[in-house]
């Protein structure tokens, strides 16, 4: 019995002792999990280091985890989207402990926010027409003050300087000059012209929300003349801008960019976007000794404003207007506005005056239909040393849109009317505008357009479109559209795109060259409208990797037959620039690569590459097409580190040989330019709230045209007005003692800025 | 009338056209395929099995999307978690249909010619106000949103996330 008692109560013992050591050893630890905001985070992971011990956090952020054995231990919290916090805490045996845990909020989200676009938004992935969107955060990884530099960072995209005293450009697409190129903003027509020369780099980077570039035919939306390609500039939405922003940046040329914007809601229906963009560079720089200014002194003003109206259902309504005031001049060092249009002392001045007005209304009906205008002047005021040029043009733009999507089958049915009112002081159109025979150039362009998309199946996609304009001088223009695009898996598609050009030559408006006064116009006959035909292919190939990282690489290829072009010639005569209708035929062909990369530790890597060959063929004699390169690449390199509050930017551009134009055999510069190329790089901060700081240098290099051959880039600089310059009775030049090379004063040798190496520094401030 | 000179291009365009050709060949196969249902659907099959839902907030345009749907969303393990714990919606935020859901229905709300949001991606995945792609959102058999985040999600964090989010017994 005894023994029976004594047994039992040793296992009552042993139980007992057990229970107390479980009990009195383990201890516990609970808490809560916040956000640094203060909400709660529920599947939060709680774990200490070295154990299997953990638990995760319920609804309310609460977590507890039960027998820890007694210890100290580092407690480490992570959640999705947060920064991993960790806290050290000693546990004693029994002991029930609390421990509360603030999250703070990783920057590092690998997401995209929605933007809103004001037309059609077109969806790169989509399309059956290959359109390339950039937006402004790419051109900051090399922030520019104005759109015509930004563009020397897109793959097949050359900003080409035409004015080594003046500095005015035009943007190259894959080889074809700026008048093939069709600049529009939020997608209408009011760059055409003489702006597509004289107005690129008035438009400020900080107007644009994106660009969408499209290289070769575009859609029947856009007309016939964007023959090399089209470059659509979407600008801000003010519902969605910071109320306040500003981007100030200078460089050690002392140029100067400021661009301020504001955001306010005028009554609760409307929001109102207004930016300032100020540019100045008034220094007065020769490094090259050829008693000509470097770089163009240039000053301006662009005043933008735009107002979003809220209506019914969502209803889109927008008004915008932006004035545009520049005044530039480039030429002798001791030229001054004294001296404007004088024979005294040579100097190029331009002063530009500019007003666009543009708007968006969506009708009021259940299908969806758009009104779209605009209208623009542009006056310019200029002189090329002794040569007055003073012109006027008025474009005014309407356009209707009917959206219907019926089926498989997306209908663009539109209407559009442009009307193009021009004049200036030379012969072209009559001569001055007080002239009894001024006879101002008037063009109306109605036109009527059909595109259907058609969605075969998932895979399949194909657009056509038929384009139909009346020209008032050249009658009818059909201009086809056949886009396809064959989806062939969610990672590979493949397009193909043919279409028709057709565009009208204005030389004057559009070839800067035929203003210099260095040479003497010739048109040698009537000139026809040029016509082409293109196709493209392209393939994308994408890869995704299980981190969130990804690349593409995508491959073009064009061809551009023309019909007739109408090119100048400067080399039957030096003294003259010949217009005439080819007689043959001119082809633009190549291809182009791009590859980019974006991995989640914070590298990216963009890198493209083309190669073109732009040739005219008359009379079975075949010449390469002059300021044009044979191969063309971009690149950028960019990480961010230090949680993404520092970035570093690598980006250049290089380019090969160009043929030149020169005066005549005896010309020593060199006929092929040398390969070059400019590179850049940046550092930006974003450590503090609404600030942003960058700063590094552009052309690290240190690369000139000027440094790179022993002759100077301007041919007799020293004579600008051709003064010892003797002429036989045909106006040939004769070698000289004075002029042993038959050469004249020759600013039109350019093919790359004379900027060298300079640093930068910028901030930007924005409050939401 | 004839195109001289046109062989290169041609050259390079079927060149083009075979590597286009040889991946199509090279579509790998998935073992078991992700069951994806529509809002109507998962809502007469709550009245059969009450599970958690899981919605995958995309647009046609977001880069990272489609890498989710080509990385994380072909995961076996991920799929198997989504087929057998969850019911998974797939639901492009920029869709034209109106949808209804808890009682409420939703409609497409435009602010563009042809862009816009939809009013069921801005209610599902709003979060501090702003709605970006791809956002993963878990709502528990109430319909009430346990879970959300607004960023790309690896197959090692998504099964990390459905493991906590299904229901103990």
């Amino acid at each position: 019995m005894k023994k029976f008692a004594t047994h039992k109560f040793l296992v009552f013992l042993v139980v007992l002792f057990a229970a107390t050591v479980i009990h009195s050893q383990n201890a516990t630890l609970s808490g809560q999990v916040n956000a640094l905001s203060g909400e709660e985070l529920s599947f939060a992971s709680v774990a200490l280091e070295g154990t299997t011990l953990g638990a995760s956090t319920d609804d309310d952020g609460n977590f507890t985890i039960r027998d820890i054995p007694p210890g100290t231990y580092k407690v480490l919290v992570s959640f999705l989207g947060y920064e991993t916090t960790q806290k050290k805490i000693a546990l004693q045996a029994g002991e029930i402990s609390t421990l509360d845990f603030s999250l703070e909020m990783a920057s590092n989200t690998m997401n995209e926010v929605v933007v809103t676009g004001t037309l059609k938004e077109v969806n790169r992935l989509e399309s059956p027409v290959p359109v390339e969107v950039y937006n402004p955060v790419f051109f900051k990884k090399n922030p520019t003050p104005n759109i015509y530099e930004a563009l020397q960072n897109v793959n097949g995209v050359r900003p080409q300087l035409n004015c080594q005293v003046c500095n005015t450009g035009d943007i190259h697409i894959n080889g074809l000059e700026g008048p093939y190129t069709m600049v529009l903003i939020d997608g209408m027509p009011i760059v055409s012209s003489l702006a597509t020369v004289y107005g690129l780099s008035g438009i400020p980077n900080s107007l644009v929300e994106r660009m969408e570039i499209v290289k070769g035919p575009a859609s029947s939306l856009y007309g016939s003349e964007a023959i090399g390609g089209l470059i659509n500039i979407i600008t801000k939405n003010p519902e969605k801008a910071p109320l306040f922003s500003a981007d100030v940046m200078g460089t050690s040329w002392e140029e100067l960019n400021a661009d301020l914007g504001v955001r306010f809601n005028a009554g609760a229906n409307a929001s109102v976007l207004t930016g300032v963009n100020y540019f100045n560079y008034d220094d007065v720089i020769d490094h090259n000794n050829d008693n000509f200014t470097d770089v163009t002194i240039q000053e301006r003003v662009s005043v933008f404003q735009k107002w979003n109206f809220k209506r019914k259902d969502n209803r889109l309504f927008t008004l915008a207007g932006r004035y545009y005031w520049e005044n530039r001049w480039g030429g002798e060092l001791n030229w001054t506005p004294a001296f404007r249009g004088g024979d005294e002392i040579y100097g190029e001045a331009i002063t530009t005056e500019r007003w666009e007005f543009l708007g968006q209304y969506q009708l009021p009906t259940v299908d969806n239909m758009m009104f779209s205008f605009s209208f623009n002047n542009h006056d310019q005021n200029s002189v090329y040393g002794d040569v007055p040029y003073i012109a006027d043009q008025k474009i005014g733009f309407g356009q209707l849109t009917w959206d219907k999507a019926i089926g498989k089958h997306d209908l663009l049915i539109g209407s559009a009317l442009r009307y193009t009112f021009y004049d200036d002081n030379t012969p072209a159109t009559g001569g001055e505008s007080t002239n009894p025979n001024n006879d101002p150039d008037e063009i109306w362009l109605p036109g009527i357009f059909v595109q259907d998309e058609m969605t075969l199946s998932p895979e399949h996609k194909i657009l056509l479109g038929l384009r139909y304009d009346y020209n008032d001088a050249h009658g009818s223009i059909f201009t086809p559209r056949f886009a396809y695009k064959w989806s062939i898996s969610p990672t590979d598609i493949f397009r193909l795109n043919a279409g028709t050009g057709f565009r009208v030559v204005n030389l004057f408006t559009e070839d800067h060259a035929a203003l210099t006064g260095a040479r003497e116009v010739v048109i040698a006959e009537e000139l026809a409208p040029e016509q082409s035909y293109n196709i493209n292919v392209n393939y994308i190939k994408r890869m995704y990797m299980d981190n969130g990282g990804s690349g593409s690489i995508e491959l073009s290829s064009w061809y551009t037959y023309f019909t007739n072009v109408i090119l100048p010639d400067y080399e039957t005569n030096a003294n003259q620039i010949i217009y005439d209708n080819l007689d043959g035929f001119a082809v633009t062909k190549g291809v182009s690569l791009n590859a980019d990369l974006t991995l989640p530790n914070g590298f990216s890597f963009l890198l493209g590459g083309s190669l073109l060959d732009v040739s005219k063929e008359e009379e079975g004699v075949r010449e390469r097409q002059i300021l044009t390169e044979r191969f063309t690449g971009t690149w950028s390199v960019s990480y961010k580190f230090m949680d993404n509050k520092l970035a570093v930017d690598y980006t250049g551009n290089v380019y090969g040989p160009m043929r030149l134009p020169l005066l005549g055999e005896q010309d020593l510069r060199p006929a092929e330019s040398p390969w070059w190329s400019i590179q850049n790089v940046q550092l930006t901060y974003k450590g503090m709230p609404h600030f942003e700081f960058y700063g590094g240098v552009k052309n690290l290099l240190n690369w000139t045209p000027w440094k790179n051959q022993d002759q100077p880039i301007i041919a007799r600089s020293f004579d600008p007005f051709d003064r010892d310059v003797e002429f036989d009775d045909a106006g040939n030049v004769l070698a000289s003692p004075g002029n042993p090379n038959a050469l004249t004063f020759d600013p039109s040798y350019v093919y790359a800025p004379n900027q060298g190496i300079r640093a930068f520094f910028g901030i930007r401030y924005s409050i939401q | 009338m004839t195109l001289p000179r046109i062989g290169h291009f041609l050259l390079v365009g079927s060149l083009l056209l075979t590597l286009a050709c040889s991946s199509a060949k090279e579509q790998a196969s998935v073992s078991v395929p992700l069951t994806s249902y529509a809002f109507s659907e998962r809502d007469s099959l709550m009245a059969v099995e009450s599970r958690p839902t899981v919605i995958f907030l995309h647009a046609e345009w977001c880069k990272f999307c489609k890498n989710m749907e080509q990385t994380t969303l072909k995961n076996e393990h991920v799929i198997q978690l989504l087929n057998e714990e969850f019911y998974f919606v797939s639901f492009d935020g920029e869709q034209r249909e109106s949808i209804a859901f808890n009682g409420h229905n939703f409609a497409f709300r435009p602010n563009g010619r042809s862009s816009g949001t939809h009013e069921l991606a801005a209610a599902l995945g709003n979060i501090d106000g702003t709605l970006t792609y791809p956002t993963l959102v878990i709502l528990n058999p109430g319909n009430e949103i346990v879970f959300q985040f607004g960023s790309f999600l690896s197959a090692r964090q998504m099964r990390s996330v459905l493991k906590k989010a299904v229901p103990t017994q």
